[in-house]
Parts: structure tokens; sequence; C-alpha cells
């Protein structure tokens, strides 16, 4: 089933500071079925910044990124190629070898996905939820948990009355913010947002930019938007897709003002893009 | 002017239909109301039977009932939900998953004699437990292992895929999954259909009156083996001494205590499928 399609291999980039590098994406292809989604990927995420991903819908950020924490392992008819690279967890080896614990590389990769998803269970459980498996942890140790990383997202003030309330009955802001409180909670290293304001109101996702900004100090963010307005506002870094490959990646300053391609051009000025 | 008077038509057909329908049910349940009520008093309940059903009351007929359905459920819930589990999260195979839902609908076919049968060939006779209240609840929990596995799948296979992905993306193992999200978020599917299953098991009478249930005599067990009284049972031998008046008028009584209980479960599972939409779409 696997088609090779050819040789290819990623440039060999002349980097200002390599050891910035966290993960590094090398000849990385998706199949779902015979549908090749993702072609010859070669990308690499700096560490402790804002990794924007734009492109047109369908050009494949989601199955990029969903390939970073593996979740795409138990789609139907995915198939993949190629190496992703965690650089200070892997050891040099591709996340995908045979010798990776898929759930404790989810707990350094974390995820927050378009759509808040809440569990039906208390706000305290939610933020917990995670946590749990890794260690016994006491009472007070779990509320010390749940404080600092509803803290963390501004939630606390708003909720610590409310704890054992069900999670369901948040404002869809509020249950987005819990959302990445609970992916703080495990300790992540890398953090992945697949679109997570593009169903928010204006104040929720100003409230959320400005959390990424605070975040990065301490996490690698991984960011799809397909807000170009928004990227300009948070990333340091672009990734500009199309059509299942990676077009151009840069500085904001560089994609926005002085792009390589005339594509990545036409898409930051009027997102048009004939690929 | 042909589609109007078709439509109508078809209205006036549906309706008669209905009419039909709820007509025969509530001449059945006044029937039975009817010629019930007059035989039931707390002694009914509260007594055992004597003269073979025909004098005294109940009491052991209801307990046996009742304790060989709860059995009936601690067997089959279990083995239901965890067949839902297995079918719904691990079968990934397109054929096997094919097979093993027209096994299920093929074990929902059988006739209930035949679950009788088996029990008494391979229980009593092959293995030898004789008649045994407990063979009785097994097999009744095969029988309606059907019904709780396919509303628990439903339920289970309906909770969105993005649920089982969060809690994936936070770490947490497969088996984890299914205890935090798939279990909390599924049980209350797998609940109606125990409890539509356990309706249906506690009017049968063909796959115990075989294996695990004496006509009279008996009290409640004191083990996992001996026979009990059953409701369903009980009212076939009444049934068949119908030329006593007494015989007839507490056949009819148990027959509404029997559909009593059927139509508690029955309500049950009604509203724990309403908490359950409620729940989903908050
Ligand atoms: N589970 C799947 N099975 C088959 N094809 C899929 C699956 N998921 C995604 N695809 C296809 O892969 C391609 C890339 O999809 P993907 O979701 O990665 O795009 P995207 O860039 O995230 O788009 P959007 O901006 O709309 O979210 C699309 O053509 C889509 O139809
Ligand atoms: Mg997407």
């Amino acid at each position: 089933m696997i088609k090779i399609v050819n040789k290819f291999t990623c440039p060999e980039q002349e980097l200002e500071e390599p050891e910035n590098i966290l993960v590094e994406i090398k000849n990385f292809n998706v199949w779902f079925n015979d549908f090749h989604v993702l072609k010859d990927i070669c990308v690499r995420f700096r560490e402790k910044s804002i990794n924007c991903i734009i492109g047109p819908s369908g050009s494949g950020k989601s199955t990029l990124i969903r390939s970073v924490n593996r979740i795409n392992d138990d789609i139907d008819g995915f198939i993949h190629h190629g190496d992703v690279h965690f650089n200070g967890y892997t050891r040099g080896r591709s996340i995908y070898h045979k010798d990776i614990d898929v759930n404790n590389l989810r707990t350094k990769v974390g995820m927050v996905f378009q759509k808040p998803c809440v569990f039906p269970k208390s706000i305290y459980e939610n933020t917990l939820l995670g946590v749990k498996y890794l260690k016994k942890h006491s009472k007070q140790e779990k509320l010390q948990i749940v404080e600092e990383n509803l803290n963390a997202v501004s939630l606390w003030k708003e909720v610590s009355s409310r704890l054992h309330e069900k999670a369901t009955t948040l404002s869809i802001g509020q249950q987005q913010r819990l959302c990445i409180a609970r992916t703080l909670a495990v300790k992540p290293t890398v953090i992945l947002l697949d679109e997570p304001t593009s169903s928010l109101d204006p104040v929720s996702t100003y409230a959320i930019e400005k959390l990424m900004l605070q975040l990065k100090e301490q996490y690698t963010i991984i960011f799809i938007t397909h807000n170009i307005v928004q990227a300009k506002r948070i990333a340091d870094y672009l990734v500009f897709m199309c059509e299942g490959q990676v077009i151009e990646e840069g500085t904001k300053e560089k994609l926005f003002s002085n792009p390589d391609k005339q594509q990545t051009k036409d898409y930051l000025s009027n997102e048009y893009c004939e690929c | 002017m042909n589609r109007k008077w078709s439509n109508g038509a078809f209205l006036i057909i549906c309706r008669l239909a209905a009419a039909i329908s709820i007509l025969t049910l509530v001449f059945l349940l006044s029937v039975i109301v009817f010629n019930g009520i007059r035989a039931i008093n707390p002694e009914f309940l509260l007594t055992r039977s004597r003269n073979f059903g025909a004098e005294g009351g109940i009491f052991y007929q209801i307990i046996g009932s009742i304790l060989l359905v709860f059995c009936t459920a601690l067997i089959g819930f279990p083995l239901a939900l965890g067949t839902a589990i297995f079918k719904s999260e691990y079968l990934k195979n397109r054929y096997l998953l094919k097979l093993s839902s027209i096994l299920i609908y093929g074990l929902n076919g059988i006739p209930s004699i035949i679950f009788g049968i088996f029990g008494l060939v391979f229980f009593v006779h092959y293995l030898n437990t004789g008649i045994s209240w407990f063979v009785g609840s097994i097999i009744l929990a095969i029988m309606i292992l059907p019904t709780i596995v396919l509303a628990s799948y439903q339920s289970i296979n309906s909770i969105p895929k993005i649920y089982r992905e969060s809690a994936q993306a936070l770490g947490l193992s497969k088996w984890h999954v299914v205890l935090q999200v798939i279990i909390p978020q599924g049980i209350g599917g797998a609940i109606t259909g125990l409890l539509i299953g356990l309706a249906r098991a506690i009017g049968e009478t063909a796959p115990i009156m075989f294996i695990a249930t004496a006509f009279s005599g008996v009290e409640v067990p004191s083990s996992l083996s001996g026979p009990v009284t059953a409701l369903p049972t009980h009212i076939l031998i009444l049934s068949q001494q119908a030329t006593n008046p007494l015989a007839l008028q507490n056949a009819w009584g148990s027959s509404l205590i029997l559909i009593t209980i059927v139509f508690i479960f029955s309500i049950s599972a009604l509203f724990s499928r309403v908490r359950l939409r409620l729940v989903s779409q908050r």
C-alpha cells in the first residue's frame, strides 16, 4: 500500500540557532487509504515560541499536527512514512519508532481541539483527568494542581466557587480554557492547538491569544489558525501549507514582509491560493 | 385531487391501525385488571400458596421471580457491557464486526423454548446440576444478552470520536479511556437495554420451566442449586386447573402482579432513556 513517491530529502537549511529546534518533521508523508494527504513534509518547530500553521481548508494542517502526537494512529486507513523527531525526548529516533510509548509521548505533546470538548464530569475532575494516572496525589496536592492550572488560564477566579459543578455548564469560551488547563496539568513540553478559537467569541478569542503569549515562555506552541490577522498578532514563526505541502516557513516578519514564494505573498495578502 | 385523496386514505388507514392496536391493548389490560384485582389483597401478596395455588397467596412466586431476574441482571449485564465495549472499541476488522452483528442478531432470534431445552440438556443433564434456579438465571441471561449488547453498543458507538481523542491526547491509555469516558457515557444506554431485557426475562416461562422451577412447595432456596417458584410458571399451573374458580381467580391475580412488575421495568427503561437524552443534550 505504501507508495514511496520519490527519493526526496529535506534541503539542509542553514540555521542561525540550530539548538532552537524542538520538533523536526522530515520527509513525512500521510495517506488516508490511497488518498495522499501530506506530501514530503519537511518542517521544524521552534522551542518556546508560537509556531503558527496557516493555509487553506483541506491543505492538511490538522493531519500534520495530529501526526505529532500520533492521534491519527487510530484512524481507519491511516498510513504514514517518514520521521517526526522530538528532540530531547526520542533521542534521535522518530516518534513512530516501535519502542516509543504512545501514551507517554502524549503527556509530552498535549493537544487542544477546535471544538472545546469537556467531559460530563465536574470542573475539578476534568482538570485532573490526565494527571491522575501519572502519579498518586493527595487531596491537598490535587486541589493545588487544579488551582495552579486553572489560574494559568485565568479561570480560577471565575470557577473556584463551583469546582464540583458539571463542566458542561461553563460557557464555550470557558470550556476551551478548561481544555487548555487540563492539557497544561499533564506538564507537556509541546502544545498543539487546532484552530482553538474558531468557535469562540471575540472576547474569549482575545483571552486565549493573550494566554498563548504567556504560555510561550514555558511551552512550545504549535497553533493552527485560519485567521491571518490572528497569525500576525501572535506568531513568532509561520508555516504556510497548501495542498499537502509546506510552501514556505520562516519568521513571521519574513513571511509577511518579504516571502520567497509568490503563493505565500498571495495567501497572506488576500487569502487567495493557487498551488 | 388524486393526491389529496390518497393522502386522506393513507391517514385514515394509519389512524385505523393505531386505533386497533391501542384498543386491543386496552382491552387486554382491562380484562386482566378487572379479573385480577378481585384476587389481590395483602394476604394474597404476603402468604405462601396452598393446594397447588388454588388457595393462599403468591409470596414465594414473587420472591422467586425477582431472585431469578436479579441474578440474570448480575450475570448478563457485565457480560453484555464487556461485549459491547469490545465490539465498539477494540474490534477493528470489518468482517469480524459484521460476523459479530450476525451472531448477536441470530441469538436474538432463537425461540425461548430452545434456550429451555439447551439448559435442560447441557446444564441439568450433561453438567448434572439438577433443577437449579441459578441455571435458570444463566439461561435467562444468555437469552437477553443480545438486547443488552445491542443497546449498549448503540449508546457507546454514538459517543462522538472527539471524546475518545481528547482523552487519549491527555495520555490516557485505551483502558483508561474506556473507564473514564466510554463507560460513564455509555452506561445509561446499557441500563435501558438491561431493563428492557429484564422485562422480557421475568415474563418467560419456556426457558425456566424445565430447569429452574418447581410448581409448588418451594420457599427461598438456600444455595445455588434447587428450584424456585416463579410467577409465569405459577400462572401456567393455575390455568391448567381452570375448572376450579378459585385457581382461575388466583391466575388472574398473579397475571396482574406479573404485568405490574414488567410495567415497572419498562417505565424505568423509558425514564432512564429520557434522562440519558437530557444529559447528552446539555
Ligand atoms: N479521517 C480521514 N479520512 C480520509 N480523509 C481525511 C481524513 N481526515 C482528513 N482527510 C482529508 O485529508 C485532507 C486534509 O485534511 P485536514 O483536516 O488535515 O485539512 P486542514 O488543513 O486541517 O483543513 P481545515 O482548515 O478545513 O481544518 C482533506 O482533503 C481531508 O478530506
Ligand atoms: Mg483542520
